[in-house]
């Protein structure tokens, strides 16, 4: 039988949710506000989307972003898978240490490591510009997508290696046909989870992106700063949704049964 | 015939834990061998040592006669069916089964491949399963791909890591006449580890029983179940009748044990040496009845019935002799005025000289 929630917690599921979900509710209904100045309703448009479509900066900044965020996703993800592999099937001194290390990052703040990242740049005197975006990207994705791999890895039934092994397969073999077949569901999850990372990241972006690169999330912190205009509503609309899907699928990734 | 797997004073350890000590061991070709023991003895360790998972810490393993020692998993002819059936989920049935044929047939056409795998999925009767996923099956379906899987590269010996605990009753009776039929079809040394004796009774050509990482007996099912050689045999194969004391001459010549607690038993055996001599009995050779009908055994004794378990065949009763001593007696069912004892009643439990035997330590 179901058990229905009582009155009082849903209410209180149904504020929460707002209270999460009402300030993108406002950037969505903005986006779609043809007032151009004032918090006033003045009717519904999807002219300010048209407007960014035609708007070559934006265009541009696209450009970069997926010049980044590509790039940094497929090299997170291979390290990740072979970081991944170390952890789970080698022993080394260290090991433990090395783990707990993968968290570090995770918690710190973007702007330390933002700093940090550039005062690397500047020691070894490397200009900065996209290469260093995706270097700073790939250092800070890295961890999410081992530890992403690593969980499902765990999850892989050791005697299915023993198994092929037993009926015939060499280690490398195994690898293909068994291991990486199963950890396939994991390495999509952790590409699907690194993408909006990257393609998002602001602060550490700022860090080391020196002047001509300009990524979409920085696109839009110098549009805000000559004012906000519709346009930042819509362009900031269509920011969060794209990841935001991409994030749901390697969810239900994550989740499906092995 | 021949030796299809020979161990040579086989050692294995994990860190501190001896999982296997000393083993040595033959299994003659095509023979049906069980291997049963507690749970933690080392029945899994064997058989991944026969399969090249794991390497011996001392000793030789030979299999058709070459010592396999130093050649890896993939290249020894043997398979397992392991425990939990390990069957690759992202694979349908057929490539499961085709799984070690496409390694071993490098260059088969796909219609080979397709007439042996299919082939052998006949043999455990699964012919129309291939397009299924291993997640679709029934546990006796998942079982079956296993061996299947095995039996498609006709390796020199087949090794079943407890096959049937995961089925119920119905489907483990059913499943176990399926292994007989096809060990018998295909003539294949079959390895069959288990916990259940009586399975490995019913099933095998011979058996090992094992303890704590050692072999204490091998032998075929009736001299197992009969003549076990060790308290610990005697005690697995469910004869807990266990007595020990010294050996004293009854006047007429005949043998007999004396115990600890007064009993003296008159037995069939000459005493391999020593004083003393340690007795195993099995509850089915006691007589539980009443001291008036008199029954002529050699061995009679007073007692006090304890408790009384019905076990649908038979009644078992557990019996404190004058002495103290316990005895385990079960009585088939189809004697009905015997299992109308009560706990209480006062019995005579008797038995004939020659049901005693000797256990060597
Ligand atoms: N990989 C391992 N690492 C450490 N100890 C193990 C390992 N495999 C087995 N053992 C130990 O070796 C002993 C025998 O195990 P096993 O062969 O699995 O027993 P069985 O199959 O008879 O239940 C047990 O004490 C078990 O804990
Ligand atoms: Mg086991």
């Amino acid at each position: 039988m179901n058990r229905r929630s009582p009155p009082a917690l849903t209410i209180a599921a149904i504020l929460v949710f707002c209270f999460i979900y009402a300030p993108l509710m406002v950037l969505v209904a903005y986006s779609l506000n043809t007032a151009e100045y004032g918090v006033g309703w003045g009717g519904f448009t999807l002219e300010w989307y048209r407007r960014i479509f035609e708007d070559r900066d934006i265009q541009r900044s696209l450009g970069v972003s997926l010049l980044v965020s590509i790039p940094t996703v497929l090299v997170s993800t291979a390290l990740g898978t072979v970081n991944a592999f170390a952890l789970y099937r080698f022993q080394f001194r260290g090991k433990d240490f090395y783990k707990f290390m993968l968290y570090i990052p995770l918690v710190m703040p973007s702007v330390v490591i933002g700093i940090s990242q550039l005062l690397l740049f500047v020691f070894i005197k490397k200009e900065l510009g996209i290469l260093t975006i995706i270097f700073a990207h790939i250092s800070f994705t890295v961890p999410l997508t081992t530890l992403v791999i690593l969980g499902r890895m765990q999850r892989i039934d050791r005697t299915l290696e023993d198994a092929a092994m037993d009926l015939g397969a060499d280690e490398i073999t195994t690898v293909r046909r068994v291991t990486l077949p199963l950890l396939k569901p994991g390495i999509y999850a952790a590409a699907l989870l690194a993408f909006p990372w990257s393609f998002n990241d602001f602060v550490i972006t700022y860090f080391v992106a020196g002047v001509g690169a300009s990524t979409l999330p920085i696109r839009v912190y110098s549009m805000i700063r000559l004012g906000v205009s519709p346009m930042v509503n819509a362009l900031g609309t269509l920011i969060v949704l794209i990841p935001l899907l991409l994030v749901v699928a390697g969810i239900l990734l994550e989740r499906r049964k092995i | 015939m021949s030796a299809t797997v020979e161990f040579r004073h086989v050692t294995k350890r994990f860190g501190d834990i001896l999982a296997l000590q000393d083993i040595s061991l033959c299994l003659e070709n095509g023979e049906f061998f069980s291997v049963i023991g507690p749970s933690g003895c080392g029945k899994t360790t064997l058989l991944k040592l026969i399969g090249g998972l794991l390497t011996p810490d001392a000793g030789e393993i030979l299999i058709d006669g070459k010592v396999v020692n130093d050649i890896p998993s993939y290249r020894r002819s043997s398979n397992i069916v392991f425990q939990n059936y390990a069957l690759f989920p992202h694979l349908n049935v057929f490539e499961n089964v085709a799984f070690g044929l496409r390694l071993q047939m490098t260059g088969a056409t796909a219609s080979e491949l397709r007439h042996k795998a299919d082939k052998a999925l006949g043999v455990v009767r699964l012919e129309d399963f291939g397009d299924r996923m291993p997640g679709q099956l029934s546990g006796g379906q998942q079982q079956r791909v296993a061996v299947a899987r095995a039996l498609v590269l006709r390796p020199k010996v087949i090794m079943l890591d407890e096959p049937l605990a995961a089925l119920d009753r119905k489907l483990r009776k059913e499943m176990q006449a399926e292994l007989r039929r096809i060990h018998q079809e295909v003539g294949i040394t079959f390895v069959y580890v288990t916990h259940d004796h009586e399975v490995a009774m019913s099933m095998s050509d011979r058996l090992a029983v094992m303890d704590h990482g050692i072999i204490e007996q091998v032998g075929d099912p009736d001299t197992i179940y009969h003549r076990p050689q060790t308290r610990f045999v005697a005690e697995f194969m469910g004869a807990s009748n266990i007595f020990e004391g010294e050996i004293a001459e009854q006047t007429d010549g005949a043998r007999a044990l004396r115990t600890a607690s007064g009993l003296t038993i008159d037995v069939d055996i000459d005493p391999s040496s020593g004083k003393t001599m340690c007795l195993s009995l099995r509850p089915e050779l006691i007589d539980v009845y009443t001291p008036d009908l008199g029954i002529p055994h050699q061995n009679q004794y007073q007692g006090e019935i304890v408790s009384r378990i019905f076990l649908g065949n038979a009644v078992e009763y557990v019996v404190r002799l004058e002495t103290d001593d316990i005895i385990l007696s079960r009585v088939p069912s189809r004697q009905l005025r015997q299992s109308a004892y009560k706990p209480g009643d006062r019995v005579t439990a008797g038995w004939n000289r020659d049901c005693c035997n000797e256990l060597k330590h």
